[in-house]
């Protein structure tokens, strides 16, 4: 049931999210052959500068759009007049919520992953023509790039790909507990009879300070246990520290994550009241 | 006896302050066409809701065949919203697909077969359909699926008179002998004939719960001339 939601989701924003992200990259491409161009910034310096304006542009209003998105198909899909199909629909609350959660978290991820690319692209031309299109240039630094490879793997072995790998899975963590965080804003914004988007706020900025609290409670608590213990974040002398501290993060993005589901799922399966 | 399809204990809704539906207890054997009747916010959707899941009672409680509203009731019941739920980007085939895909009881070529004779291509999308349109699509969907129970809230309340004998007809043809339908309306002079039995429902409460034959025998009146009787402002 969970694969067919998360297909019927996917179906239902590519026709949004598709398109946007051929424009990035189209726009990266034409960016790009403008770079490639001799004297560009003399002669055409005009349409460059808006075509880059545009481009830059496109970056916000896609990133904005996956975010604006995110917010929106919850609400819209669950919350509103489509709630009473979603919810009639034989399938746990649970399930509904992990469907646009996950759905979310894939589309910021592959956001993230079309601007980076298309960043790259910007930056081919420059590359290229500072080496001056040698080819003798250009195996130089595929032998630099391979010796500095060499290198960290000397040094760090398996960890120069598990630790950027648990970097990602934390990253991809972090973004579905953000998700799943608007989700429990709204759920409880739900709850009220009118102005349900006011109270969703309301219930954001009230995490906010309740989580504020919790943290420097628990600050002030732990340094009456233990005043010894004093990990400088910035500067981890060994891997295991590394390991250490990501796997601290992991779990404590985990940890909120599960707390933002269960309230999320608590509401919309025992106190749901679509209007 | 078997089982209640549909069985409401001391059922209380309230919205803050407001009551909209106080203290009902009632049940409907299956194999009825039973007219949930009452005037503009008597409370005729807020049960109906909350037979769906879709509001959780403030106090008592409602059962589907013994079952509290939740997935296993969601594959027994058909409900038609008295709104439309269609996403806009679907197309009527792809509305199809999904019911198809999530109803195992839904019988897809029941359903293209009546938008055929509607006149609706499967291509067409849902954006460019007038709101008539949609509540059909929304009728046929409904009313393919080969459930235990039908929650037709207001169906024929937006459609022209002539579209109101299609979708009574629609309802009388596609429900089989076991299945027990409510239709929720206030306009009962159009579905009376079909009727055999009805509720009032006034205020949040039951006013009365007769089969149409009984009602006949003891007021000597029609359901319609009763209710105008009852509802008389």
């Amino acid at each position: 049931m969970l694969s067919k939601l998360i297909g019927y989701e996917f179906k239902s924003t590519r026709r949004i999210f598709l398109p946007a992200y051929a424009v990035i990259l189209l726009l990266s491409i034409v960016n790009s052959i403008f770079i490639a161009l001799p004297n560009a910034m003399d002669s055409i310096s005009i349409p460059f500068g808006v075509l880059l304006t545009v481009y830059i542009l496109a970056m916000f209003a896609v990133c904005i759009l996956t975010f604006a998105y995110m917010i929106s198909r919850f609400y819209k899909n669950l919350l509103g007049d489509e709630g009473y199909l979603m919810f009639t629909l034989p399938a746990q609350p649970s399930k509904l919520i992990w469907a646009k959660c996950i759905t979310s978290t894939l589309w910021m991820l592959f956001t993230t992953i079309i601007c980076c690319v298309s960043l790259f692209v910007l930056t081919i031309p420059s590359v290229i023509t500072e080496g001056a299109l040698q080819s003798s240039d250009f195996s130089l630094f595929l032998r630099e790039f391979r010796f500095v490879l060499q290198n960290l793997w000397k040094e760090y072995g398996i960890h120069m790909f598990s630790l950027p790998l648990l970097f990602i899975i934390i990253g991809i963590i972090w973004t579905a507990n953000f998700c799943m965080h608007i989700y429990a804003c709204l759920s409880i914004g739900s709850l009220a009879n009118k102005h349900r988007l006011g109270f969703a706020f309301l219930a954001y900025l009230g995490f906010s300070v309740l989580w504020e609290i919790i943290v420097l409670v628990f600050a002030s608590i732990s340094d009456q246990i233990m005043p010894t213990w004093n990990l400088d974040f910035l500067n981890l002398s060994s891997i295991a520290e590394i390991y250490v501290v990501a796997l601290f993060f992991l779990i404590y993005y985990l940890i909120k994550l599960v707390i933002n589901f269960v309230i999320t799922n608590y509401i919309l399966s025992r106190r749901l009241n679509l209007q | 006896m078997s089982e209640p399809i549909l069985q409401c204990t001391g059922l209380c809704k309230s919205y803050g302050k407001k009551s909209a539906l106080n203290n009902i207890t009632f049940s409907l054997e299956r194999g009825r066409i039973v007219g949930l009747l009452g005037p503009n916010g008597s409370g005729k959707s807020t049960l109906i809701k909350l037979a769906n899941g879709l509001l959780t009672p403030t106090s008592g409680e409602i059962r589907i065949s013994g079952n509290l509203p939740g997935v296993v009731t969601h594959a027994q019941v058909s409900y038609l919203p008295e709104r439309t739920y269609l996403s806009d980007w679907m197309t009527a085939d792809d509305l199809l697909k999904f019911f198809s895909d999530f109803y195992e009881d839904f019988n897809i070529d029941k359903a293209a077969d009546m938008l055929t004779r509607l006149g609706i291509s499967p291509k067409d999308s849902l954006k460019t359909m007038s709101k008539g349109t949609k509540e059909k699509i929304q009728l046929v969907v409904v009313m393919s699926r080969e459930a235990d129970l039908y929650l037709l809230d207001e169906p024929i309340g937006g459609v022209d008179p002539a579209a109101r004998d299609y979708i009574l007809n629609t309802i009388l043809t596609n429900y089989s002998e076991s299945s027990t339908v409510v239709i929720s309306t206030h306009l009962i002079s159009d579905i009376e004939k079909v009727l055999d039995d009805v509720i009032f429902l006034n205020r949040g409460q039951i006013t009365l719960h007769k089969s149409v034959d009984d009602i006949r025998a003891e007021y000597g009146k029609s359901v319609d001339a009763l209710f105008r009787e009852v509802f008389a402002c």
